[in-house]
């Protein structure tokens, strides 16, 4: 019989879980979405958003209509135009998502002052203490999901999940897509796990699945019933989580996402406290290869990369470079290729010692062959050191001011040139005339960079 | 699908209480009346600060691109069907 304490804390524990209370908001086949709201024209048709517009490009994202005929994220165009002939492809337009996310966003931020942005097109809200109930704050996010429409764009549409933890409230956005709101509490938990598989969970993939299959858990109920012990010597501390997860106690973290009146250049609004590596990487057409583009296409990836390395005020102590060269292209580009890490003496963000590095890198792997896949990627990356070397007058140091190279007075010169005049109004020579379908900009995976709330939308 | 136009165009906007929109342009001798504005969101180059404008007519789809800091209008695209 368990102690009078320990009943105390039973009973606490259900009181403080019982007033937690999450939301998580996935906006519905986000990019196509944004397109349609921008062309009419395109609404009630499959549509598919690409990367790049060509038949070996994929389909980062279809429209409803689109995922109805059976297209699927991740697909070739060729492939999508095989199963929907009618489909039309669009080319991705990241500054058109960003700034539409940034006033989605904005509608979320007076709804409660803790909002995590997990990426463009999702949003986890801690409701606590906010509101009362599941139905008091369903209804509020039901009036936001209004003014997304009537603000901001009448065909966009987000499923809404609201439950006691933040796992929870994603798997409960998952269940009713497009357009839905679905709550999670202690009363349905069971139910709702009892319809769920395995892999819908965030977290769970084919190798934990197979794992768990083999423990005799084919559900997510199987999963919470089973007992903790059991479940933490097969999968160690993970276990645990998934345990606490499944009985609707929080245990991850939640990162606040600060308005853009705290987001100064520099600052992270990434819901990562600091990303483990930066990289840019570039599918190269063929036409690219005739013209003797690979090397500024190299440059551009390298400044880039090197520009948000810099914007987190962080340093790397080394680079890999990922090529692929003639036959490679149409498989998948991250097992094939030439892969070469060079590891700096001193960690380095400065654009002449990171694209020199990139530039001998290449030529290193590079016989003239034709290159189908470029890749850059900044990784082991450190906070700045702010260690003097010997000794202590160099050639390269700004009179005056020790321990200040030149390099890194010309970064911050030519950061502050493209600060005030785009990104590439000061570029390297061999890059002149390149065109911006090189290597454009791109979303990343759970990436929010660029997506900054305004005050004055906040405040409306 | 879409075609690059990039060209200067003469733009009568409408300052209304929920924001400044175009109400008609004048593109290559034609006028365009703007019959809904769809969608609007800004870019950045450097500083300056630029409006894009997701319009239709009753036939095509155009966007049109504010300079703030020259104050002007370009036609960057249009769409027809």
């Amino acid at each position: 019989m368990p102690s009078i304490t320990q009943q105390l804390n039973v009973g606490r524990g259900t009181r403080d879980e019982r007033r937690k209370l999450f939301a998580h908001v996935d906006m519905n086949s986000y990019f196509a979405s944004v397109e349609q709201q921008a062309n009419p024209h395109l609404r009630g048709r499959p549509l598919g958003v690409c990367a790049y517009l060509h038949k070996a490009g994929c389909v980062i994202a279809a429209s409803i209509e689109a995922k109805q005929c059976g297209v699927k994220v991740g697909m070739s165009m060729q492939v999508a135009k095989t199963i929907c002939p009618q489909m039309k492809f669009i080319q991705n337009d990241p500054a058109k998502y960003r700034a539409v996310s940034s006033r989605v966003f904005s509608l979320f931020h007076q709804i409660t002052d803790k909002v995590e942005h997990y990426s463009i097109d999702e949003v986890f809200l801690d409701l606590t203490g906010w509101y009362r109930d599941e139905a008091e704050a369903a209804w509020a996010l039901c009036r936001a999901r209004m003014r997304i429409q009537s603000e901001v764009g009448e065909w966009l549409q987000c499923s809404v999940g609201i439950a006691p933890s933040k796992f929870l409230s994603k798997l409960a956005s998952e269940v009713q897509k497009p357009n839905g709101l679905t709550i999670i509490n202690q009363e349905n938990l069971d139910e709702m796990l009892a319809t769920r598989e395995l892999e819908d969970a965030c977290g769970i993939g084919k190798r934990i699945r197979r794992r768990l299959n083999k423990l005799g858990i084919y559900t997510l109920l199987d999963l919470k019933n089973y007992p903790v012990g059991n479940l933490i010597r097969a999968l160690g501390v993970a276990g645990y989580y998934w345990h606490e997860r499944l009985h609707g106690r929080e245990v991850d973290r939640f990162e606040q996402s600060p308005p853009a009146s705290d987001v100064g250049r520099g600052t992270i609004v990434t819901s990562d406290d600091v990303p483990k590596s930066i990289g840019h990487s570039f599918c190269v057409p063929k036409r690219a290869n005739e013209q003797n583009l690979i090397l500024p296409i190299l440059i551009r990836l390298t400044e880039r990369a090197g520009r948000r390395l810099r914007s987190f005020g962080y340093y790397a102590r080394a680079m890999t470079i990922q090529a692929s060269f003639g036959d490679d292209v149409g498989r998948r580009t991250w097992d094939v290729g030439r892969v070469i890490t060079v590891k700096f003496v001193d960690p380095a963000n400065d654009p002449f010692t990171l694209v020199h590095a990139a530039c001998q890198t290449l030529s290193d792997m590079w016989h003239d062959e034709q290159v189908t896949f470029l890749a850059i990627t900044l990784v082991d990356l450190i906070p700045p050191l702010h260690q003097l070397h010997l000794p202590y007058e160099s050639p390269l140091w700004i009179k005056g001011e020790k321990g200040v190279s030149k390099h890194q007075a010309t970064t911050k010169a030519i950061d502050s040139i493209r600060d005030r005049h785009g990104e590439e109004s000061i570029i390297y020579a061999s890059m002149l005339g390149l065109s911006a379908d090189y290597a454009p900009d791109r979303i990343g995976f759970r990436k929010t960079e660029g997506v900054d709330v305004s005050v004055t939308e906040i405040n409306k | 699908m879409y075609q690059s136009v990039n060209e200067p165009i003469n733009v009568i906007m409408a300052f209304k209480e929920t924001g400044a929109e175009p109400v008609m342009f004048k593109w290559g001798g034609r006028y365009y009346k703007v019959d809904r504005v769809n969608l609007v969101h800004t870019e950045r180059k450097g500083r300056n600060k630029m409006y894009i404008y997701s319009v239709t007519d009753k036939a095509n789809a155009f966007r049109l691109r504010f300079y703030t800091e020259t104050l002007k209008w370009e036609l960057e695209e249009m769409a027809i069907l």
